[in-house]
């Protein structure tokens, strides 16, 4: 029960969301022109696609939960027929989801910080902090790559892409400001 | 046929200026480089290059893109030979027979086949591509909104059914991003769908993000979750490649043969790309190959099967592209990306409308298939050395260039808001097996398809059996409902010969 829990729980999401999305299409509200079919039409038929996709892959869970329904059918016909050797790259087994969610958070931290810090602050704090996230311990490589990738990021792209990157708020703008100087960046 | 030729070498032509020059070398070596690294993808590549763009002209960007998509074609064969780790999907065949050459003291001769066959399958995917794209743009010029929603929707089942996987999972991927698409003011009435008064979303939700996120971050935020573990480097070092000879070559002519068809043949089809092109002309060469029992032990028929089989179906995929408008692949559909951000349509009208552009990628196809020969040739020691680099610093630098690529289409920080989004969408598509691709065709492919069907709306008078009584439109949906069945019917009767069996 627990397996079909799990393998029906994403559908049941997405079939309750296609739901809430296909009332929210009901309620648009528009002047109808004569003759063409309205702006609610072609998202409903996406949604009722959508839903009935759902429907059909949770009956097909309830029945048999490691039962994934039809699949690609060419590719397997031709590989079956085939003598291939069973030798499949090495594929990673463990699962880090602490990292996962710390490099999430990381990377919203990072945007959220990148308005009041400004791009090269933020920059450094994020690569140096991702790249430790990443199970990399050499803070002597780490310092200089966060500092140099930071500076070298800001250098192309608003030296040579004359992209105008966020400088952040007082008093971290000073920095931003005092580097871009250095950089003859106007 | 002389005009053709005379615009081809105008291409040519264009291709000495040295902005297109420096972008078709840059495009080769980042191609190259991207494949080889593990963990990251060729459409990967593709995308983070596509905000570099923006302030190219259009010539020199789809020139970089393209020449990234054929030598990534080509880059990840390296790894897979000499060091047993595929640098992409469509170069696991090559573990096969190209790493057991080089298991079996050979590694310069599977090399050397690698890259012969990656030069004939490009130079034939360059010919076909010339050859095919005029008489296809000339078809498609009589085509009508009716014919054009019927070939988007193939576009879309064949993508849904040839990408492997569950059937369901792929068309939820594909509904999702069709309904992505809808978001924003409507350009018919003015309509806000699925705003929810939020300001960001009155002007729709960009293919970029979606791309950007579900691709580059995405991708690294699976990584990240395996911590990184790439595969340890093991196996041959030795990196010096020797060309086999025009006899060798000639004794293996059919399977040259055979795998140029099939690449192009999956090039062609939306949805079948280098990766499947390579799966089934392995698999074709096990069928039809005069030393079939021999396959896997390490002959020259496995590695150049695959290897000429994924080249080939790079110009089989820009053919649909340039001349319909019409993507069949993740990378394809960045390259159509660029396109539009420079306010051209592809479609039958370009070859009137920038002929010169068409010509200078046709040119630019050639030049980068001898470019990326001579890079592999010559460049392979520096290549190798990037397998040495810490994934973590890789991929840090992967995700800053995605935001930055974000960041510089408005200026905006709410697009990066939109890249976090959509990364973690890309990750959950990942985790939870659902394919990212048809989401991104959705994205892109979803207005296409509703402007096609209501013009055909408003112009048959609301009457939807347009779509089958006219001849080309009806044949398509007939191939689309097709594509959709075939695996439902293969189900059924796989599930026939196992009872059979057990009896």
């Amino acid at each position: 029960m627990r397996e079909r829990l799990r393998v029906i729980a994403p559908y049941a999401i997405v079939l309750v969301l296609s739901g809430a999305l296909y009332l929210v299409a009901t309620r648009f509200e528009y002047t109808p022109h004569a003759g063409r079919l309205g702006p609610e039409i072609w998202p409903r038929a996406i949604l009722v696609l959508l839903a009935g996709v759902c429907v059909f892959r949770i009956l097909t869970a309830l029945r048999a939960p490691r039962d994934e329904g039809p699949g690609g059918g060419v590719l397997q016909d031709v590989l079956a027929n085939a003598p291939l050797p069973g030798d499949a790259p090495p594929e990673a087994n463990a699962r880090f989801p602490g990292l996962l969610a710390l490099g999430i958070a990381i990377t919203i931290a990072y945007v959220w910080l990148l308005g009041l810090f400004g791009f090269a602050l933020a920059s450094a704090l994020y690569i140096g902090a991702m790249i430790r996230v990443g199970r990399y311990r050499r803070w002597r490589v780490i310092v200089p790559t966060a500092l140099i990738g930071s500076l070298a990021f800001m250098f192309v792209f608003q030296k040579i892409v004359y992209l105008s990157l966020p400088i952040g708020q007082s008093p971290f703008s000073a920095v931003s400001l005092a580097l871009m100087r250095l950089m003859s960046i106007r | 046929m002389l005009e053709v030729a005379q615009h081809l070498a105008g291409g040519f032509a264009d291709l000495v200026q040295p902005a297109n020059a420096v972008a078709l070398v840059v495009g080769l070596v980042v191609g190259m480089l991207v494949a080889v690294l593990p963990g990251l993808t060729l459409v990967m590549g593709v995308v983070l290059a596509l905000p570099f763009t923006y302030s190219m002209p259009i010539t020199p960007s789809i020139i970089l893109l393209t020449a990234m998509y054929i030598s990534g074609t080509y880059g990840g064969a390296i790894t897979s030979i000499l060091f047993r780790i595929p640098g992409e999907p469509m170069d696991v065949p090559l573990l096969w027979d190209g790493w057991m050459m080089a298991h079996a003291g050979d590694p310069a001769r599977a090399l050397g086949w690698t890259l012969f066959a990656a030069a004939t399958g490009g130079l034939i995917t360059a010919t076909v591509m010339v050859t095919l794209a005029i008489p296809f743009a000339k078809v498609a010029l009589s085509f009508d909104s009716p014919e054009y929603f019927a070939i988007v929707l193939f576009g879309f089942t064949s993508v849904v059914t040839l990408g492997g996987g569950s059937l369901a999972n792929a068309l939820i991927s594909l509904f999702v991003g069709m309904l992505i698409s809808t978001v924003g003011v409507d350009e018919i009435y003015g309509v806000d769908r699925f705003t929810f008064d939020i300001g960001m979303l009155r002007d729709g939700i960009g293919y970029l993000p979606v791309m950007v996120g579900a691709y580059g971050l995405g991708e690294v935020l699976v990584r990240l979750e395996q911590g990184f573990a790439s595969a340890p480097l093991s196996g041959e070092a030795k990196v010096k490649t020797r060309i086999p000879t025009f006899a060798e070559a000639w004794k293996i002519r059919m399977t040259f043969l055979r795998a140029s068809v099939v690449g192009v043949i999956c090039g062609i089809i939306p949805g079948a790309g280098a990766t499947i092109a390579s799966f089934v002309a392995y698999g074709v060469e096990g069928q039809y190959g005069e030393r079939r029992t021999l396959l896997g032990t390490g002959i020259a028929e496995g590695i150049v099967a695959p290897q000429v089989a994924s080249t080939a179906s790079v110009g089989g995929h820009m053919v649909p592209l340039l001349t319909l408008g019409i993507p069949g692949s993740g990378a394809t559909a960045v390259i159509l990306g660029a396109f539009l951000l420079h306010g051209v349509q592809p479609g039958p009208q370009i070859f009137q409308t920038q002929s010169a552009l068409v010509y200078a990628i046709f040119a630019s196809t050639f030049m980068a298939v001898l470019g990326m020969c001579a890079l592999g040739y010559f460049a392979i020691r520096p290549l190798v050395k990037v397998l040495y680099l810490p994934e973590a610093i890789v991929s840090v630098f992967v995700i800053m260039f995605c935001l930055i690529g974000a960041y510089s289409e408005h200026n905006s920080l709410t697009d990066l808001w939109m890249i976090v989004v959509f990364g973690v969408v890309g990750y959950l598509f990942e985790r939870y097996r659902f394919p990212i691709a048809p989401m991104v065709l959705g994205t892109i492919l979803g207005p296409v398809a509703e402007t096609a069907f209501q013009t055909s709306m408003i112009s048959y008078g609301n009457d939807w059996t347009v779509f089958f009584t006219r001849p080309v439109s009806g044949a398509v949906m007939v191939l689309s409902a097709t594509a959709l069945l075939y695996p439902f019917y293969n189900r059924a009767r796989r599930k026939r010969a196992l009872v059979a069996q057990q009896q």
